[in-house]
């Protein structure tokens, strides 16, 4: 059985981490069934509160303070990557983009579209557009992790990142997304 | 409930005696509706049709303006938080004192191309079963006497079911038979989002269907039929109607529940389709057994459909539970499955765009003349309501239903929104 290390500064409910490490000890509804991963659960945060103890006793998961062994890990702070032992360096770091090995990412990436629409691969794509609401970083972090699966291109690059405010913004907006702002 | 399946018929095959059946107006103006309402307040229904028909709604990728004109309104109740003045100055909309005047727009004959009756909100009586006598028949027989002395009949719109009482649900379908109309009603469940998007193919091998809802009695409950009967009525042989209906609430309904072979197995896949199931102390989530279920829903209500052809649905309502709409069914040995998108405002929504379909499919009925759907399902969903409601009155007494043998087929495509 596969053992998965979560490691987070804390676990409280709503969060990402208490979403997850969920579904992996519980359970979860996929493709109109429920499914439930065959995997041991071990949490890593520097204190242990009443929601770690009541999956302790629930589900079995088990709990360090500083660090553990396992398969893979999830982490939710990319600075406690190297808390988790893991030989076959597996891992998925929950919002950030880059600096750790393995996948990383949001759930944005994963969730229904509407309407579910899939851009072909080789589509010359020449304009991309996404509206997000919320606060940095974790906004704009959504903002491409939505956008990012449905325009990328094997070898592509980002070769510059600009910022624009207010007006900018606004003359951007209206120069090259103009078909966006038209009625039917 | 006297109502015959002869007689039914026999008013269809009256259509057109009366001389006065549908005809498109030939102009290059817009066409022109009016919208009859029992109250524009925000968030009531008629203020979703009033504010899409003035400002437009998203469509498929854009800002789409209807190709029809909001010509008139009559509105019946004028709350503190009305919207419906401020309408009207706002986009020159004049709101008339009568039905007839709104169909006239002040004149002497019908002057406009399409009606839309939304009778859902404001205050108004229930009766000793708790339906709420909201006058949506009432409005359509004013309706249809201006067509009638008119000489003319257009397309109209009647926003969830029909009313409160078999014979006069089944005189508004006949009147539009007799007339020869285009006639639309429902729910927005059949044509909103699908998560995942599910078409189920006309003629499939369907044993059974199981939606799951919350909301109140002879209101709600519409809404979780129509989540059922617009796959129901997709199975072989078509929709064959209703043979009886039945009630039940606390162990009576899990024990019911229970007995069917594959009810419970299609009651935790439509769950499985549900964003809003309820968790466990210190639980964001539960994964759903009947255990769970039957611990957390003392207030449950289920009814169970037979259908002539013996077809079985089961509705039901998990107040507390859950707060969306979802469907299974049994096709063959495969289970289909998904949840018909419908964020209640405020809560989980802002704009409520289940009614953007709906407006959609309302300006397309009045643009080409063809209703979306046959409003015999809207009719039996209707009836559907009438006697769950009866069999709650009659403390869960099985109802059977001969008035119901309402037979049709589905459209070849649902109508739901997908782009």
């Amino acid at each position: 059985m596969m053992t998965l290390v979560f490691i987070a500064d804390q676990f409280k409910l709503r969060t990402p981490v208490q979403q997850l490490l969920d579904r992996f000890v519980m359970g979860y509804p996929h493709e109109g069934a429920f499914r439930k991963p065959d995997c041991e659960v071990v949490l890593v945060t520097p204190e242990k509160n009443g929601e770690i103890e009541r999956r302790m006793k629930d589900f079995g998961v088990r709990w360090q303070s500083d660090e553990a062994s396992g398969d893979a890990g999830l982490i939710f702070n990319p600075a406690l990557a190297g808390r988790v032992r893991s030989p076959h360096q597996r891992s998925l770091t929950y919002g950030a983009l880059r600096g750790t090995d393995g996948i990383a990412g949001t759930a944005v990436r994963g969730t229904w579209l509407l309407p579910q629409i899939a851009i072909a691969k080789d589509t010359l794509l020449a304009k991309g557009l996404v509206v997000v609401q919320g606060e940095y970083p974790q906004a704009e972090l959504e903002a491409l992790d939505a956008l990012l699966p449905l325009i990328w291109r094997e070898g592509a690059k980002v070769r510059e990142v600009t910022r624009l405010g207010a007006k900018d913004f606004w003359d951007v907006l209206k120069r090259d997304f103009a078909v966006a702002q038209s009625a039917g | 409930m006297s109502w015959s399946r002869r007689k039914f018929i026999a008013g269809s095959l009256a259509a057109g005696v009366a001389g006065c059946a549908y005809r498109p107006a030939r102009s290059s103006e817009p066409k022109k509706v009016v919208i009859i309402a029992t109250v524009v307040r925000k968030y009531a229904h008629a203020q979703h049709f009033v504010d899409r028909l003035l400002e437009g709604y998203g469509w498929q990728g854009r800002h789409h303006y209807p190709a029809v004109k909001l010509a008139g309104m009559y509105v019946d109740q004028f709350p503190d938080d009305d919207l419906a003045r401020e309408r009207s100055r706002r986009h020159g909309v004049p709101i008339f004192p009568s039905v007839e005047e709104a169909l006239t727009l002040g004149g002497s004959k019908l002057a406009v191309d399409g009606v839309l009756i939304i009778g859902e909100h404001g205050k108004y009586p229930r009766n000793e079963k708790g339906q709420t006598l909201y006058p949506r028949y009432k409005w359509f027989k004013q309706v249809v006497k201006v067509f009638e002395d008119s000489g003319r009949a257009v397309p109209i719109f009647n926003d969830k079911h029909l009313s409160t009482d078999w014979r006069e649900c089944a005189e508004m379908v006949a009147d539009s038979k007799r007339l020869k109309f285009p006639f639309m009603a429902g729910s927005s469940l059949p044509v909103t989002w699908r998560i995942p998007s599910s078409e189920v193919r006309r003629g499939n091998a369907l044993r059974e269907s199981v939606s799951v809802c919350y909301g109140g009695i002879d209101s709600y409950d519409f809404h979780g039929y129509e989540t059922a009967q617009c796959m129901s009525e997709r199975r072989v042989g078509g929709e064959s109607g209703v043979k009886s209906m039945q009630a039940f609430r606390g162990e009576r309904l899990w024990k019911r529940v229970e007995e069917g072979e594959n009810t419970p197995k299609l009651l935790l896949a439509a769950l499985a389709r549900s964003h809003t199931g309820r968790g466990r102390e210190g639980y964001t989530y539960s994964i759903p057994d009947m255990a769970w279920i039957k611990e957390t829903n003392p207030s449950a209500v289920g009814f169970f459909v037979e259908h002539v052809d013996g077809f079985r649905t089961t509705m039901l309502m998990l107040n507390g539970f859950i707060d969306d709409f979802t469907y299974a069914g049994l096709v063959g040995d495969r289970v289909v499955s998904c949840q018909m998108y419908l964020p209640m405002p405020p809560r989980y929504t802002t704009l409520a765009d289940f009614f953007s379909p709906l407006m959609n499919h309302v300006e397309h009925m009045v643009l080409t003349g063809d209703a979306p759907y046959p409003v015999e399902r809207t009719l039996l969903t209707s009836g559907m309501t009438l006697s769950g409601v009866e069999s709650l009155h009659r403390d869960q007494t099985k109802v059977e239903t001969p008035e119901m043998r309402v037979a049709y087929q589905a459209p070849r495509e649902s109508a739901y929104w997908r782009k």
